[in-house]
């Protein structure tokens, strides 16, 4: 493998830990008030309660199994599906929050920070949605004309 | 495997500590919308109220500059301690404190609303609905 390669390889193996390990701290740190994050779901006013409820129950595990599964690299394409569909999301919702001058707090990482500074959050969330499709790219070119 | 299965395997590996969480964890939201969370009060009951209650806004300085409730002062938790002086110098001891924000089931107004009990303000209810209820009371 060439020096160039092996760089590459490295930096998206590195790539591939801090996106695991991201989304598992960041649905980890939701787990332990599932109230407190249903309510800055709701502070979007994207959705109604029944659903903000749903969301707030079942994101978080999404995100740890999703991000487990990324670490460990099973089930890895459908992970990173998973994640690339829920960035678009979130960035799509933080535009909308910011677009209608709502202050509040973002949610991602559980109940940590204070009002949502949005034009940091959208740099960030494109930022890890690149990085996202970058290493789903990666692993299908590593396994070209195999079966996912 | 293909993708949308390893899709759906997760979706249903997760569902399971979701429904989980749901049933039995402690902090579980409510499936009910309109549930008053501790300390909270709705904006018909102060109305009804006949004691002239101190608005904090717990809100930005942008927000609050741009509009806020009559006779408010600004107090949020970026700014803690230079505002606080502020409102206590506004606060007559046993007057009522009520605490709001722009959300609607809002979360800065409960962390302020605690910080002044912890300061020896009592009593301090937060605005159910907030800013967005005292606003649509307007109309």
């Amino acid at each position: 493998m060439a020096v160039r390669e092996k760089i590459v390889f490295w930096i998206l193996h590195v790539a591939r830990f801090f996106m695991g390990g991201l989304f598992l701290y960041a649905g980890a740190t939701k787990i332990p008030d599932p109230s407190g994050f249903a309510v800055d779901v709701q502070n979007y006013r994207l959705l109604p309660h029944i659903l903000t409820v749903v969301f707030a129950l079942y994101l978080p595990w999404i995100e740890v199994f999703c991000g487990i599964a990324v670490i460990v690299r099973r089930l890895y394409l459908g992970a990173l599906g998973i994640l690339t569909v829920l960035m678009g999301i979130f960035i799509v919702a933080i535009v909308s929050a910011w677009a209608r001058g709502l202050d509040i707090s973002c949610g991602c990482f559980g109940r940590h920070g204070g009002t949502a500074d949005y034009p940091w959050l959208v740099v960030r969330d494109m930022a890890i949605l690149g990085i996202l499709a970058i290493l789903a790219a990666w692993h299908l070119i590593q396994h070209r004309g195999e079966r996912c | 495997m293909s993708v949308l299965r390893q899709v759906l395997l997760l979706c249903l590996l997760a569902l399971i500590p979701a429904v989980a969480t749901g049933l039995f964890h402690p902090k579980r939201p409510s499936w009910q919308a309109d549930a008053l969370k501790p300390g909270e009060v709705l904006l018909s009951i102060v109305m009804g109220w006949k004691e002239k209650v101190l608005w904090v806004d717990a809100r930005s300085q942008k927000a609050y500059d741009q509009e806020h409730i009559p006779g408010a002062v600004l107090l949020n938790e970026d700014a803690w301690d230079d505002l606080l002086g502020g409102v206590l110098q506004r606060w007559v001891p046993g007057q009522t404190v009520i605490v709001y924000c722009d959300d609607r089931q809002c979360r800065s107004s409960h962390g302020v609303a605690r910080r002044l009990r912890e300061a020896g303000v009592e009593p301090v209810y937060v605005l159910k609905g907030g800013w967005s209820t005292w606003q649509s009371a307007k109309k």
